[in-house]
Formats: C-alpha cells, sequence, structure tokens
C-alpha cells in the first residue's frame, strides 16, 4: 500500500480516535449527570469514587465502541478521498488491487498515489465539528445542573404511635396521683384536666411526632399551672439583687423551692409523698440563715446607726414586694410585709429601748418570718416538687425528653417509635445516666415505675430462656447478649 | 514493450486518430469518440441520423486512419444476402476448365458502413448481422473468417419509414452502441461549408493500423475496474427489467422490456476503455455513465406511460442513472 494512503489512514484513525473520546467523554458526562440527578431525586447518596467509576467507566467503553464501530476501513477511507478529492476512483482501485502484479494495476497505483499526494489535507467537516461541540455542551449542562441540583431530603419515616393499655395505665395511675396530692384545689384541678385531655387526645391512633407535641405541651401547661403561684422566685430574685445582707434572705428564698431535692434521686410519687412533710425543716433552716446576716449586722449598730439600718432593710423588703403581679394576699408576701413592717416599727421606737431589747424584738420578727415565709414556701416547693413529678411521669411513660434542665432523663416505657430528639438509652447513657440507676421502667406486676436496674435481672432470664428454648434465631441471639453486655456494664 | 510504454501508444494513438478525424468530421466529438471506444473494444455501431450529417464521410475517414479497408454497402429491399456476403461463381480459368470460385461480397473489408440497413429484408439483415456477430459467413459449407479488426456502422434514416424493415429487439442487440448523430449547429455547417468548398474529398491520413487496433483492445482488457463500479454497472442494466424484484421504479413506470445482459458486457467493457482513452487507469462510475445512453437506448423498450409522459428513451435511462446513484453508491 503506497505510503501516501498509509499517512492519510493514519490520520483517519486519529480522528477517529479523536470523535470515539469526544464521544466517550459526552457519553460519560451524560451519564454520569443523569444517574446523579436520579439519585439524588431518589435521596440515594453514593460516594464520589463511585460516580467517578460509573462516567470512567461508560467513557471508556462508549470510546472503544466508537472507534471500532466508526473507525474507517480501508474501503471506506478510499472511498471518502475519492469523493472528497474527485479522484474518479483512483483510490479505491488502488487499495482494492494493492495485492495484484499486473502492470496495469501497477501503472494505476503509481497515478493514484499521485493524485493522492498532490491532494490537501483534510479538513474535518464543519457538521461534524459543530455536532460533537452540541453534544459535549449538552453534556456538561446535564452534568452541571445534576451537581448543583439539590438531593432530595429522605422522608423521615413517621411510626405511628398507638395509645395502647400499658400508657393508657401508666397515665391513669398518674392522673390518680395528682388527685391524691397536696396541691391547692385550683391548680390540681387544673393539671388533673390538662392530664385528662392529653389522654383524651392520644387515644386515637397518631404518629409519633404528634404524640410528642401533644405531651410537650401538656409537659408546659402544667408547668405553668404548678408554678403560677410561685412568688418566691419573685421575691427571691428581688431580695438576691441587694447589695445588702437582705441578698441572703433572697438567696435562701429561692433555696427553699428545691429544697426537695435535698435528698437526690428520682422523684417518684412515693418519694414525694415522704418528702412533702420533710419539706418545712429543710425550708425552715434555709430561712433561719438567710435572716441570720440580717440580725448579725443589725445587732453590731449602736444607736442612730442601728435604727436608721432596720429603717432602710424594711424600706428594702417593701420595696421588693412593690410592682409585683404577686397577690397582696400571697403568703410569702405577707410575711414578708409583716416583717419589713415589724422592722419599721422597731426603728420608730426611739431611746428609750436598749439595744438588746431592740435586737430581741428584731429577732423575734425574724423568727416570725421564718414560720410564716416557712409555710408559704412549703406550698410552694411542693408545687414545683410535684411539677417535677409529673414531667419525669409523663416522659417516662412516652419516652419523650422534657428535661429543661431540672428534671432527670426520661427511662424507657411505652411503645413510640424511635425519637432522633430523644435523650439516649443505650449504654454509658447520655448525661451521665446509667441503666440500673436513675432509668425507670414501668413494671406491669406491680403497676409502679421501677428503677431499670431491678428488673434487669427478670428481664435477662427471660430472655436466656427463650434462647434456651431455641425460640430466637442464632443471629438474633448475638445481637442479644452483646444489648445485655451493654446494659451490665453500664449498670455498674 | 512493457505496459508502461503501450498506454503511453494507446494515449498517443487515440489523440491521433482524433486528430485525423477532425479534419474531415466537424463537431460530432461524442459521436468520434464512442466510434473510436467500440472498434477498441470490438463491437458495432448503429447510428442513426438524417441524410447529409457526415455518416459515410465518417466511416471512410476512420477507414483511412485507421489504414484498414473501408466498404459502404447501400441497403435496398432488393439486395440479397449474397450481394452482402459473396457467392460461388463458375470461373473458366486459363485452361478453359470451369471451377467454382467464391467471388467475395463486400463484406470481407475490415470497416464497413451499412447504409440504412432498416431498408433490406430481414432476409439480408440477417446475413448482415450474423456475419456482425461471429465474424465470420459460411457459404456453401465453407468457412470465411473476416479479417480483424472488423466493425460494422450500420445506419438507420430515422424520417423515411415508409417500406422499411425495422430491426427486430434481438438484433438490434447485437449492436454495442446506437449513437445519435444530429444536426450540425450553424458554427459547425459554417465550417462545413468552408471545408467542402475546397474539397469533398477525405483528408484524413493513416495514423494506425489494424494490428495497433488489437493491441488496444488487448491492453484495455486489463484496466482494473473494482467491484464497486462492476455493480454500479450491472445494477444499471437490471434496474432495467420492471419484472425483477428490484427493478427500479422508472423502470416499473415506463419500461416494457429491459436490456440485455449484452448490455452489461458493453457496459464494462467499454468502459474500460473510455478510461484509458482519458488518460486513467481504472474504471470509474463516470465512465459508465457517459456510456449508458450509448449501450442501452436500443436495447431497452419504453412503454405507453413514457411516450404518454413526453419522456424518450434517453429522458428514461437518465432516470435510471439517478435512481442507480441513489441505490448503488
Amino acid at each position: 500500500m503506497k505510503e501516501t494512503f498509509r499517512k492519510f489512514r493514519r490520520a483517519a484513525v486519529r480522528r477517529a480516535a479523536g470523535f470515539a473520546v469526544a464521544g466517550g467523554l459526552c457519553a460519560g458526562l451524560a451519564v454520569t449527570g443523569i444517574l446523579l440527578l436520579v439519585l439524588k431525586l431518589c435521596a440515594v447518596v453514593w460516594g464520589w469514587w463511585a460516580y467517578l467509576l460509573v462516567g470512567v467507566g461508560v467513557c471508556a467503553a462508549v470510546s472503544a465502541v466508537c472507534f471500532f464501530l466508526f473507525r474507517p476501513s480501508d474501503k471506506e477511507l478510499s472511498k471518502a478521498l475519492d469523493e472528497e478529492f474527485s479522484l474518479d476512483e483512483r483510490v479505491q482501485t488502488m487499495v482494492e488491487y494493492a495485492a495484484d502484479d499486473g502492470a496495469m494495476s501497477a501503472l494505476q497505483r503509481e497515478d493514484a498515489a499521485a493524485r493522492l499526494s498532490a491532494a490537501p489535507k483534510r479538513k474535518l467537516p464543519l457538521s461534524a465539528i459543530l455536532s460533537t461541540a452540541i453534544a459535549f455542551a449538552v453534556a456538561c449542562a446535564l452534568f452541571f445542573t445534576a451537581i448543583f441540583v439539590p438531593a432530595r431530603e429522605k422522608p423521615v419515616p413517621d411510626d405511628s404511635f398507638e395509645f395502647d393499655v400499658w400508657e393508657a395505665t401508666a397515665l391513669e395511675q398518674l392522673i390518680g396521683e395528682v388527685r391524691e396530692s397536696s396541691l391547692q384545689p385550683t391548680p390540681k384541678e387544673s393539671v388533673v384536666a390538662v392530664l385528662e385531655e392529653l389522654k383524651a387526645g392520644l387515644t386515637d391512633e397518631q404518629s409519633a411526632t404528634v404524640m410528642r407535641a401533644a405531651v410537650r405541651s401538656a409537659a408546659q401547661l402544667i408547668a405553668g399551672i404548678a408554678t403560677a403561684g410561685n412568688s418566691a422566685s419573685v421575691f427571691g430574685e428581688r431580695l438576691a439583687a441587694q447589695e445588702t445582707e437582705l441578698s441572703d434572705l433572697g438567696d435562701a428564698i429561692l433555696a427553699s423551692l428545691s429544697a426537695y431535692r435535698a435528698e437526690g434521686g428520682f422523684l417518684s410519687f412515693d418519694a414525694v409523698r415522704r418528702r412533702e412533710p420533710e419539706l418545712s425543716d429543710a425550708i425552715a433552716p434555709l430561712l433561719s440563715e438567710g435572716t441570720e446576716a440580717m440580725r448579725n449586722r443589725l445587732s453590731e449598730l449602736l444607736g442612730a446607726k442601728f435604727y436608721q439600718a432596720m429603717r432602710e432593710d424594711s424600706a428594702a423588703i417593701a420595696a421588693c414586694l412593690q410592682d409585683s403581679d404577686v397577690s397582696e394576699t400571697d403568703a410569702l408576701s405577707v410575711a414578708l410585709a409583716a416583717l419589713s413592717a415589724e422592722l419599721n416599727r422597731i426603728a420608730g421606737l426611739g431611746e428609750g429601748y436598749s439595744l438588746a431589747v431592740l435586737n430581741g424584738y428584731a429577732a423575734n420578727a425574724c423568727d416570725a418570718f421564718t414560720a410564716k415565709g416557712t409555710e408559704a414556701l412549703s406550698v410552694q416547693a411542693y408545687s414545683c416538687m410535684m411539677n417535677e413529678f409529673i414531667r419525669n411521669r409523663l416522659s417516662a411513660i412516652f419516652n419523650v425528653s422534657l428535661s429543661d434542665g431540672n428534671s432527670s432523663g426520661g427511662g424507657t416505657g411505652g411503645t413510640g417509635g424511635s425519637d432522633e430528639e430523644e435523650s439516649s438509652s443505650g449504654g454509658g447513657g447520655s448525661g451521665g445516666n446509667k441503666y440500673g440507676s436513675d432509668d425507670v421502667i414501668y413494671d406491669p406486676e406491680t403497676g409502679t415505675y421501677v428503677p431499670y436496674g431491678t428488673l434487669l435481672e427478670k428481664y435477662n432470664s427471660i430472655v436466656n430462656e427463650l434462647v434456651r428454648e431455641g425460640q430466637i434465631s442464632a443471629e438474633m441471639e448475638k445481637y442479644i447478649r452483646e444489648y445485655f453486655n451493654i446494659l451490665y456494664n453500664g449498670f455498674e | 514493450m512493457d505496459e508502461t510504454e503501450k498506454v503511453k501508444r494507446f494515449s498517443e494513438a487515440i489523440a491521433r486518430i482524433k486528430e485525423q478525424l477532425r479534419t474531415d468530421v466537424v463537431g460530432q466529438e461524442e459521436i468520434v469518440e464512442n466510434v473510436i471506444i467500440a472498434i477498441i473494444a470490438g463491437g458495432n455501431v448503429l447510428l442513426e441520423g438524417v441524410p447529409g450529417v457526415g455518416k459515410t464521410r465518417l466511416v471512410r475517414s476512420l477507414g483511412r486512419t485507421l489504414n484498414l479497408p473501408f466498404a459502404r454497402i447501400q441497403f435496398t429491399p432488393d439486395l440479397m444476402p449474397s450481394d452482402v456476403t459473396g457467392t460461388n461463381v463458375i470461373e473458366k480459368d486459363e485452361n478453359g476448365k470451369m471451377n467454382v470460385v467464391f467471388q467475395r461480397g463486400p463484406i470481407f473489408a475490415n470497416l464497413i458502413l451499412a447504409d440504412e440497413i432498416n431498408r433490406a429484408t430481414p432476409k439480408t439483415q440477417s446475413a448482415m448481422l450474423e456475419v456482425m456477430q461471429e465474424h465470420k459467413i459460411t457459404v456453401s459449407n465453407t468457412v470465411y473468417r473476416m479479417e480483424e479488426p472488423f466493425f460494422v456502422l450500420a445506419t438507420e434514416n430515422p424520417i423515411e419509414q415508409d417500406g422499411t424493415y425495422p430491426l427486430p429487439e434481438a438484433q438490434m442487440d447485437r449492436f454495442m452502441f446506437k449513437l445519435i448523430m444530429k444536426f450540425p449547429s450553424a458554427e459547425e455547417l459554417v465550417d462545413i461549408i468552408n471545408m467542402t468548398q475546397i474539397t469533398l474529398d477525405e483528408n484524413a491520413t493513416a495514423v494506425i493500423d489494424g494490428e495497433t487496433i488489437l493491441e488496444m483492445r488487448e491492453l484495455s482488457k486489463s484496466v482494473p475496474m473494482i467491484e464497486d463500479v462492476l455493480r454500479y454497472a450491472v445494477n444499471l442494466v437490471t434496474y432495467t427489467h420492471p419484472e425483477l424484484e428490484n427493478a427500479s421504479e422508472t423502470a416499473k413506470k415506463y419500461v416494457k422490456y429491459g436490456a440485455s445482459p449484452r448490455a452489461a458486457q458493453a457496459l464494462v467493457t467499454c468502459a474500460k476503455v473510455r478510461a484509458l482513452m482519458n488518460g486513467k487507469f481504472n474504471v470509474s462510475y463516470a465512465d459508465v455513465d457517459a456510456l449508458a445512453r450509448p449501450v442501452l437506448r436500443h436495447r431497452i423498450k419504453i412503454n405507453y406511460n413514457a411516450v404518454n409522459d413526453r419522456l424518450s428513451v434517453d429522458d428514461v435511462i437518465g432516470k435510471l442513472l439517478e435512481e442507480n446513484k441513489k441505490l448503488s453508491r
């Protein structure tokens, strides 16, 4: 075959390779783009390497196929050359008779080669260039559109919620405990009403999301109701903000509200009932300590300074009572008002009394305040305690996190679906919880909520029995053993 | 002599022949070229033209140029076959003995002008056509071969059809070409008059001989022809048959009878000669297209649809060529 023709053949092969690569590239980009778009719309995530693999694979495959399909054979190339350069089938004849050793064929080959040598360099047809460019542009557009289209988020399966006997019984029990409690009548009725409404609302099958929202709403309502008459935080904060010894009194009042937590541990109804009578014993010393600084200061003052200090304390206390939403008949407000009035009266007694007597009057006034304040604060502390108790119980029943920094984490209970917002109940626990220590679970045998650790052994033995009876598959047995290992390790 | 020399001689010979013929024949370049092709290819030509366009002059001039004996046979209705081929006569030799001697007829020449062949009777036509095909005659069981190259140029007068015997299709098929000699243009007529005012004699001189013609014939057979071009030529002939499966739409609509296999042979043989004449060493599609009308116009019978659509046989061949280009290339 003449070198001239070979030169054209090499150029044709290069051209075919170029178009094949371009075609492969377009196909790779297009397929990758389409795949990316489809997976994004289906909320399926692949790693970048997977797309790279697909794109490169498609590019290579299409390039190879295109090259072998469109690489011109000698016959096709010779035909193209004859047509392009108007050579009257000279090149085709040269190729077809390449092996013929006749003299005429040899002359023909010489003639064809000479004509081909004189032919200009082949140009790429504009239509081919345009169509390749258009295809590449379309492929790039597809690819980059797929990149910048936002992925559809996988819809979070909304587990359905069934308000079964378990939760109904527990909620009914809670309502009964609230009725039994020593809450003031008005807030008690309101809390019971909220719980009844919650129970009625959850009887129909609903989504877990709706259930959680309802429970949180109920807890918030109950918190508002239980702490509606909470004047301690108002006056306590005002007094604590004073720059005198009265700040101790303010701190003492505030501390009284959480006096029920002195024991620590989980707040069950039994704990509430046990701690109720102990509240006053816990609060009285706090208030007594709160007034001690004031008394000590007064006892160190003489003459006019004594009276002045007395009047200042009286005025400060009176000022704290002003401009608040608290009713004047509020017990704590009355106690503080009485203290203020008494200090003012003592300050107005004049010089006919000795300091010892006056200090004694002041001490009496403080003691009186302590007694009345303790009574008032006991009621308010009880409300706070009940609020915390109800919150914990609701959290435990419905496995809903209701923590506001004041309550412990929820335990297991109920049949609500998994919730990403829920406090973790895994081994090691979040918030420092350990299984069997702070977490509780509903014990159907006793109908009460008990620490998880007391039921763990029973739970484990039942499961082990089922395993021994072969009712659990070998694969599941592995997971069950691991589960209890985690629980026990956390339990310790 | 190697092939290169032969090809060179071929080209030079063709150029000299054309140059000589131009001295006697004004215009008619295509006719001259096709006649030369037919001679080299070994075929015969049927020439159609009105009287006075130079048919006889062309053949006579060709005979002078090729240095070949020329004979003109004027066909008339009373012409007998023996008037063409020759006959046995009884002659007295010098000893007075009576011998039967074969008196050769005018057919025993290399170049024959069979003028107005359609005026002869079918019997005489057959005698003529037999020798055209086989290049031999048989008289009284004796076979007489014609000297090669043997070429017959027959003419038909398209005007006077009364009292004529049109050649049957089977006989027409024996002619390699049918050429139509048109009336010369005004400029050509001026040149003819100027030339013939000087002399009516042919001026062409011999430039080659019969042996060279035969060499050229052998040489042309070795011109390569690719498969695609061969199929192109073959398809052109098969597309003329409306009864075939792969018949063209044109043939189905306008053709009554298609061309014979001789048409395909003629196309291929003459295409090779034409390629070599034009300085090419291979046959191209253009060569086949250029020879399509001369080869096919007397071999195809058009039907009434073509007549109704005012299409001549050449028009129909033109349509066939267009279809063949689309389908075969």
